[in-house]
């Protein structure tokens, strides 16, 4: 009786064991893939990954997809190059466009044509916007897919608009336009302190991204699509800097100073403080600010000098070298779904990233979006006027001479002639071993 | 305890009890050096070799994107010294250094006097001044961040009469340093302030005594007996404070990324930047034995006066 | 006559001190505050202390936005697996260069003093470089093991193990005791206030280590709470969230307080008493 009793009890042990132990099995048969990704993780952004990843997962059996938020573009960068050179390279990865030659130094990622012709070929790749496609392409050949794109855009508040006698609807089309604009919506106190600025831009935090849109605009050709040099001393790269400059010293409508790595975080707070009128930021700050704002804002083209400008920005889908072919190929089914129109609107509405692909903005539940955020379809048109981000090899180290160089001379330590003179030494010497 | 070990109390036999007495000798000879292996391995692998590794790899140059390193020599030290970043990164540690560390000492040992007194409040007042310590730096950097936000920032906020209002403190090429100095004082103050009310606390209260009878002021006495007694703890704190400014580099990394126009990069934040965002191996390596050189020197120059305390205590 | 001027004196100091000591703690309050402070108040009053309607929603989304239970048993693994084997490697070493006598003692005793000054911290480019070779990396055995050896706990310790009477030693001897139980039984006990001192500031400061484990993990699998903190604080595209901040900044401080608070005493003790001995 008691044998039988133990043995009966081992026995529904064993059973139960052995009941648990297909659930984990089932899980680890087909693909894993490893995703790097760069999201902020404060706000909605990281929990839609995390939803649309499992969605993926859920519709998708045989393939599992592990996501790793790992920091800002820069850090995620760094951990998925760490990586690489340890020899456990992440499957696919969002990283920041202009990487692009720093990975194929490092023999990190694959080209994508194959999966593209795979795909629908031109006829699918053509559904996405080209400006965003600009950096993806070397030597030929085509390594990375839009994803989590933006733009700077102006944002303004259309209160202090109205306040100030200028109308709420139409931002400033150009330069000259702007100063007008911001020295009529910069408020002083009676001790001479502002209250409230007329303009912010965070030109550069720790790459330099918003001062590229006043570059494309002066009308400088700061970089080689090749990747191999940089100009960042030609005068109308200098008139794109002395222009931030007479903003702050000149014009003094906008925060005098270095712009500082905090900078960039504190602009859209200060929007919704309504401690200044008119601001740089991304695209993907326009949920933030949306739910935020206690006061009626819009959205325009950043204003003009020669010409409309922005710097595209934001990460692409690489998929990685050095794995087995069938973790590609799942990683190449995984961005399909990703930016298939569906789940690209569903990203767009979600954050306030742009539209990847022009079949999204025909997407019932974006239509529905572009009703209530009106906005959102700025970005969109501006993406017609915007200009391929610095993309050259180095570009993290080459990037951060350009910040120094800009925060040199808005601390004036330097001209903006010397500081560009000297961040333009400093960059060919690092890009010498590359001629 | 009575229990069986090597070798046996009473000798039960001739030949057996020489050889494992002979045993028991060499391993008795051997247990201090076993005893110290486990720690000898962990401080070879990651104490020694390191610092034989930078060394030798200062002498290549070696990135992420060159496919075998090359040796160049002294060049990767010369081009350091010439290098208009690393010398603004030297000025900067140092400014750091001279800034903290007197300041931190001098309020740490301000707030121990205040507080060696029996007081049912001396004990919430030194948690209020110790609790930073406890906190993770990157945390303390985190707060101290909205701290330092323009306009309605902490500091703004309530300071804006004594200071002006909208002062832009981190991105201040000026301002930038001192602040994150005052963030580092504000949390190792109440640390160091332990070590001083230990060491007041070793001075004989009859010293204090005499010197009232005496009539001698305030100041007097800590002249003459406060500061020469605290001489030991003083020098303690020195050292600690020196080479903790060369070793923490959270705040940096979270509030300025060693901004603006590099006026915050640090010595060991530089690394960082170097050896894991730009990947220029052979330059971390050179800049590892200069943090190296930098912290001996510091060492040195307090063991000759810690070998002498060591010496007369016991 | 007196009394009436000592109170007067009392107040005085208890009023500075007690400024000084509202200003050191003004940063955390404002972040308790903050951290309740509800989403859509982000308003002017963001730097008051006071909160209309605290809530709890910042810390509900703070919550969810970061896997704060893995990162948590992340760290306690690292802290505590850290202690465990600084221990005993302490204990070993302390009680060599305590009691025994062997060759080459001052030499080895300076050589463990190498590591005060050069802490892993100092090395973490090239220690780098050996937890990679070694495949450690994004592991939390990688963030623990350069710190397995302890100069200070074997300073510390090697100085209580000294103070132990001879006379106890040799009753253990006597009794037939090994060494390894001779410390066990004898040296480890009287030395407990030390080991308590050591732990106390082993744990504060692996708790609160931040770049070493950032450049050691890629991914939750063995981050810790100050890198996802780091991670949280830094988000890619968005502004500064204050009140998410606030709460995930508090989330991570937490446990470190609330226990300090429990033993302060212990706390402070130890902290002091890691300076006397130094």
């Amino acid at each position: 009786m008691v044998i039988r009793g133990r043995l009966g009890a081992l026995g529904l042990a064993l059973l139960v064991a052995v009941a648990l132990v297909p659930v984990r099995a089932g899980a680890q048969a087909g693909v894993s893939l490893r995703y790097y990704y760069p999201v902020g993780a404060s706000g909605p952004l990281n929990k839609l990954m995390t939803e649309m990843v499992n969605d993926f997962n859920g519709t998708h059996p045989g393939v599992r997809v592990e996501p790793v938020f790992a920091g800002n573009y820069v850090e995620t960068m760094a951990k998925a190059m760490t990586a690489v050179q340890g020899g456990a390279p992440p499957d696919v990865a969002v990283l920041d466009t202009p990487e692009l030659f720093s990975l194929l130094d490092r023999n990190a990622i694959i080209p994508l044509d194959d999966f593209i012709a795979q795909s629908g070929g031109k006829a699918w790749l053509d559904d996405f916007y080209q400006a965003l496609l600009l950096n993806a392409r070397a030597n030929g050949h085509v390594y990375s897919i839009p994803w989590q794109r933006s733009t700077p855009i102006f944002y303004y508040n259309k209160e202090m608009f109205q306040k100030a006698g200028l109308d709420p609807e139409h931002a400033p089309k150009n330069w000259t336009e702007l100063v007008q604009y911001a020295q009529k919506l910069t408020i002083r106190d009676s001790s001479g302190t502002v209250t409230q600025w007329g303009v912010e831009a965070p030109v550069a935090d720790t790459s330099p991204w918003v001062i590229q849109g006043f570059l494309i605009e002066a009308g400088a050709k700061y970089f080689d699509p090749n990747g191999k040099w940089v100009k960042f001393n030609s005068p109308e790269a200098a008139r794109a800097l002395q222009f931030i400059l007479d903003l702050q010293n000149k014009y003094k409508v906008h925060p005098p100073g270095p712009t500082s790595a905090a900078f960039w975080g504190q602009v859209p707070q200060d929007f919704i403080q309504q401690k200044v009128a008119m601001i740089y930021s991304t695209t993907g700050n326009m949920t933030f600010i949306r739910t935020n704002a206690k006061f009626e804002w819009n959205a325009g083209f950043m204003p003009a000098d020669k010409q409309y400008g922005a710097p595209t920005g934001g990460g692409s889908f690489y998929i990685f070298d050095k794995i087995p072919r069938e973790r590609q190929v799942a990683a190449w089914s995984f961005i399909r779904w990703m930016t298939d129109p569906p789940q690209a609107a569903r990203w767009s509405i979600g954050t306030g990233y742009v539209p990847i692909r022009k079949t999204e903005l025909s997407a019932s539940a974006f239509k529905d979006y572009l009703k209530l955020v009106p906005q959102a379809l700025t970005a969109t048109l501006q993406l017609r006027v915007a200009g391929e981000q610095m993309t050259i090899h180095d570009v993290d180290q080459i990037g951060l001479l350009l910040v120094t160089a800009i925060q040199a001379a808005q601390s004036g330590r330097l001209s903006v002639q010397a500081a560009l003179d000297q961040a333009q030494r400093d960059a060919t010497q690092i890009l010498q071993k590359y001629q | 305890m009575a229990q069986q070990t090597g070798a046996p109390r009473v000798a039960t036999g001739t030949a057996a009890p020489i050889r494992t007495t002979k045993r028991v000798r060499r391993r008795v000879r051997m247990q201090p050096y076993l005893f110290l292996l486990p720690s000898l391995v962990f401080l070879a692998t990651f104490t020694y070799y390191p610092i034989l590794f930078s060394l030798r790899l200062s002498l290549y140059q070696a990135s992420a994107t060159v496919a075998h390193p090359t040796f160049v020599g002294l060049r990767n030290y010369t081009a350091l010294w010439a290098d208009p970043i690393f010398r603004q990164v030297v000025a900067n540690s140092f400014e750091f250094l001279a800034g903290t560390v007197p300041v931190t000492m001098a309020l740490s040992l301000t707030l121990a006097m205040l507080l060696n007194r029996a007081h049912f409040l001396t004990t919430p007042f030194r948690t209020a001044f110790f609790y930073p310590t406890l906190l993770p730096l990157i945390g303390a950097a985190a707060i101290w961040l909205f701290v330092y936000t323009p306009g309605y920032g902490l500091m703004d906020v309530y300071l804006h009469r004594l200071v002006g209002g909208g002062i832009n403190w981190l991105g201040s090429p000026t301002l930038a340093l001192p602040v994150v100095m005052i963030l580092t004082i504000w949390k190792n103050a109440g640390y160091y302030m332990l070590f001083y009310l230990a060491g007041l606390q070793t001075i004989p209260a009859e010293l204090f005594e005499a010197g009232r009878i005496e009539g001698a002021s305030w100041w007097r006495q800590f002249q003459a007996i406060t500061w020469p007694l605290l001489g030991p703890t003083t020098l303690f704190v020195l050292v600690i404070a020196s080479i903790s400014a060369f070793q923490s580099v959270d705040q940096i990394w979270l509030m300025t990324s060693g901004g603006p126009d590099n006026r915050t990069n640090l010595l060991l934040f530089f690394i960082y930047l170097v050896g894991f965002q730009f990947f220029d191996l052979g330059k971390a390596a050179t800049l590892t034995v200069f943090l190296l050189a930098v912290l001996m020197a510091i060492a040195a120059l307090s063991f000759g006066f810690l070998e002498r305390r060591i010496h007369y205590e016991v | 006559m007196r009394r009436p001027k000592a109170l007067l004196g009392t107040s005085l100091w208890a009023l500075v001190v007690g400024a000084l000591a509202f200003i050191w703690v003004f940063p955390l309050l404002w972040a308790f505050t903050t951290s309740l402070r509800p989403p859509g108040q982000l308003g002017s009053q963001i730097a008051s202390l006071w909160v209309h309607h605290p809530s709890l929603a910042n810390f509900k989304e703070a919550w969810a936005d970061a896997p704060f239970l893995r990162l948590y048993y992340n760290t306690a693994v690292v802290v505590f697996g850290i202690l465990g084997i600084q221990l005993i490697t302490i204990t070993l070493a302390a009680y060599a260069f305590a009691r025994q006598e062997f060759w080459g003692r001052e030499l080895l005793f300076r050589l463990f003093l190498l590591q005060l000054m050069v802490a892993p911290a100092a090395l973490i480019f090239p220690n780098f470089q050996t937890v990679k070779s070694l495949g450690l990396l994004n592991t939390r055995l990688g963030i623990m093991i350069p710190y397995f050896a302890s100069a200070f706990g074997t300073f510390l310790l090697r100085q209580t193990f000294r103070a132990v009477p001879r006379d106890l030693e040799d009753a253990a001897s006597i009794d037939g005791c090994t060494t390894l139980q001779t410390i066990w039984n004898v040296f480890l006990p009287l030395a407990k206030p030390t080991l308590v001192a050591f732990s106390i500031v082993s744990v504060v400061y692996h708790y609160n280590e931040f770049l070493w484990p950032l450049i050691i993990t890629d991914t939750d699998r063995a981050r810790t709470v100050t890198v996802g903190l780091a991670s949280f604080t830094q988000s890619a595209e968005s502004g500064a969230q204050w009140n998410l901040i606030a709460a995930g900044t508090v989330i991570v401080i937490l446990p470190l307080l609330v226990i300090f608070i429990l033993f302060q005493r212990r706390f402070v003790e130890s902290f002091m008493f890691s300076g006397l001995k130094g």
